[in-house]
């Protein structure tokens, strides 16, 4: 039986499709329904429907064997897991954004909003630069222009947020994308059956 | 029948294990200095430790208790001590913002470590594994092979070095791929980290030592039957400061962490002062408590006696029942919730 924790939306249906296209079928998963387990015994699959910011801690934890999730929210998480495949679709970069006209005041730490604390932190620590950090948990361009950050950490997909708002980006930090992620332990006891799906889903990637 | 909880037959045994291979048990001091692991952070994997100022001296709860061994066992140059511990350690964990405390069984082979040695400790490794469970995989690598992968690409910048660890690490291949066009590598030195997904070992001049010490060692483990619980995989990696050869960790079907790691670490000893060989593996014993079966029962029996009973009755018969292997509880009623199989009344 293989245990997979899906991300509730966009992403998680898209994962399913991939799936039950190599095998792993489970009709009911498209009923509209509550539940968030399904059960196909044929196919030998089991599919959680999970928070998409808590799929890496299913996995981690043995719950789930694989799992999608976003780069972002996988390197926030720091889960100790494999990740055996970038599945090339949600695309996005994690950038340093700020007000147009923002220059950086070194001689003072750069006051930094965001969702993303630890992503933040390894940054900055990389760049040895001293930062205060705004932890916040969503509508994060506001801040700068409320003057309760300089700059924001975050997610850049279009730009078009960024742009209405009279922000750019000054930094790319790192691209993301979906990842397939696999507990360590389960890898080594379902070895064949997780190496095929990565060899077939690396076919069908973006 | 026996009562015995399955972790604590699974402690007995692995004691027994090593106490039949002349393995001596020994028993750490509470706390040590917290100067002992503010010098040595790179090989405990938290940087958060509990203090407590004692007598003006800032002691710790042990995170670690390889570094204490290392301190504090008397190495001599010319003397190999063989010793096993049960000990628990204090860890910060950062999920969820609180220290715990992890029970680890133990054991290090310290002075002189011959080929031979290894083999044993690998094999006591993979018998501690059995008897926790008969569904169980050893992964092992030696540091060698990446140390000497890197030196041989002239890979030198300790932000690539730490990069590239990272993404075999978590077996990230289209990471790695991304790192080494930064850094240029042609499709030659590719190859050869690919070979390393494959759990093959990439022969180079630089490579060729661990090559030949991990492909003998799984020869002779293969030897004495373990061949479908032995993996070569290279994601097994720890400070390449510290281990120096192999290093192996081990895993049970249905327990998502490894229950089992080690490695040979001289590289540590020789920081303490002494050029000796080192190398050990411990058992977490915490993850193997949610292996036990579910308990379907409080008790075999539930012995109701009334008020007036006479205690020595009640005693004796209770004694009788549990003399023929099954539990009993006492009680005036049978409490709320309680499960057992069968009543008796006195």
């Amino acid at each position: 039986m293989l245990n997979v924790a899906l991300p509730k939306g966009r992403l998680g249906d898209k994962v399913y499709n991939m799936l039950a296209s190599i095998g792993y079928e489970c009709k009911e998963i498209l009923e509209d329904s509550r539940k968030l387990i399904f059960v196909n015994e044929k196919n030998g699959v089991k599919y959680f429907l999970v928070k998409p910011s808590d799929v890496a801690i299913y996995v981690e934890n043995g719950a789930a064997d694989i799992g999608v999730v976003g780069k972002d929210i996988l390197l926030e998480s720091e889960a100790d897991v494999y990740e055996l495949l970038d599945l090339g679709f949600g695309k996005c970069k994690m950038c340093v954004a700020a007000l147009n006209d923002f220059r950086d005041n070194t001689s003072r730490p750069l006051r930094v909003a965001t969702k993303f604390t630890n992503m933040a932190k390894t940054y900055y620590d990389s760049i040895n630069r001293e930062i205060e950090l705004v932890k916040l948990n969503g509508s994060v361009e506001l801040a700068p222009i409320l003057g309760l950050s300089d700059v924001i950490f975050d997610i850049v997909e279009t730009g078009k947020t960024l742009v209405e708002n009279g922000l750019s980006v000054k930094e790319e930090v790192v691209p993301i994308s979906a990842r397939l992620i696999v507990n360590k332990s389960s890898y080594f006891f379902k070895t064949d059956e997780i190496n095929t799906i990565v060899r077939e889903l690396g076919k069908e990637k973006v | 029948m026996s009562f015995k909880r399955k972790e604590d037959i699974i402690i007995e045994n692995l004691k027994e294990l090593f106490d039949s291979n002349g393995y001596k048990y020994y028993k750490m001091r509470k706390f040590e200095e917290y100067s002992l692991y503010m010098e040595n952070k790179n090989f405990l994997s938290s940087d958060y430790i509990i203090t407590f100022n004692h007598n003006g001296k800032l002691l710790a709860l042990k995170p670690d208790v390889t570094l204490s061994i290392v301190k504090n066992a008397k190495i001599q140059k010319g003397k190999t001590q063989k010793l096993y511990y049960r000990e628990n350690v204090y860890r910060y964990d950062r999920k969820s913002h609180d220290y715990k405390e992890i029970n680890q069984l133990g054991l290090e082979v310290v002075g002189k470590i011959d080929f031979t040695h290894d083999c044993e400790i690998l094999n006591l490794a993979l018998m501690s594994l059995d008897i926790i469970s008969k569904d169980s995989r050893l992964c092992i690598s030696n540091t060698g092979v990446i140390a000497g992968l890197l030196s041989h690409l002239n890979i030198s910048s300790d932000y690539y070095k730490n990069r590239i660890i990272n993404s075999i690490r978590e077996k990230s291949r289209h990471e790695l791929y991304a790192i080494l066009d930064e850094l240029s590598i042609d499709s030659e030195g590719k190859e050869l980290f690919n070979s390393l997904f494959e759990g093959k070992i990439p022969v180079v001049e630089e490579t060729k030592e661990a090559y030949e010490s991990l492909t003998k060692t799984v020869e002779v483990m293969k030897s004495l039957g373990w061949g479908d619980k032995i993996n070569i995989d290279f994601s097994i990696i720890n400070d390449l400061d510290y281990y120096n050869g192999t290093v192996f960790n081990g895993y049970v079907s249905n327990v998502p962490r490894a229950v089992l790691s080690g490695g040979r670490y001289d590289g540590l000893v020789e920081k303490f002062g002494t050029k000796v060989n080192a190398e050990g593996f411990a058992v977490y014993l915490d993850d193997i408590l949610y292996l036990d079966e579910k308990i379907d029962y409080d008790a075999d029996v539930l012995l109701i006696y009334s008020e007036d009973a006479d205690p020595s009755k009640v005693l004796s018969r209770s004694q009788e029942i549990r003399e023929r292997g099954e539990s009993v509880y006492i009680a005036t009623a049978i409490p709320d919730g309680f499960k057992f199989k069968r009543k008796e009344n006195l």
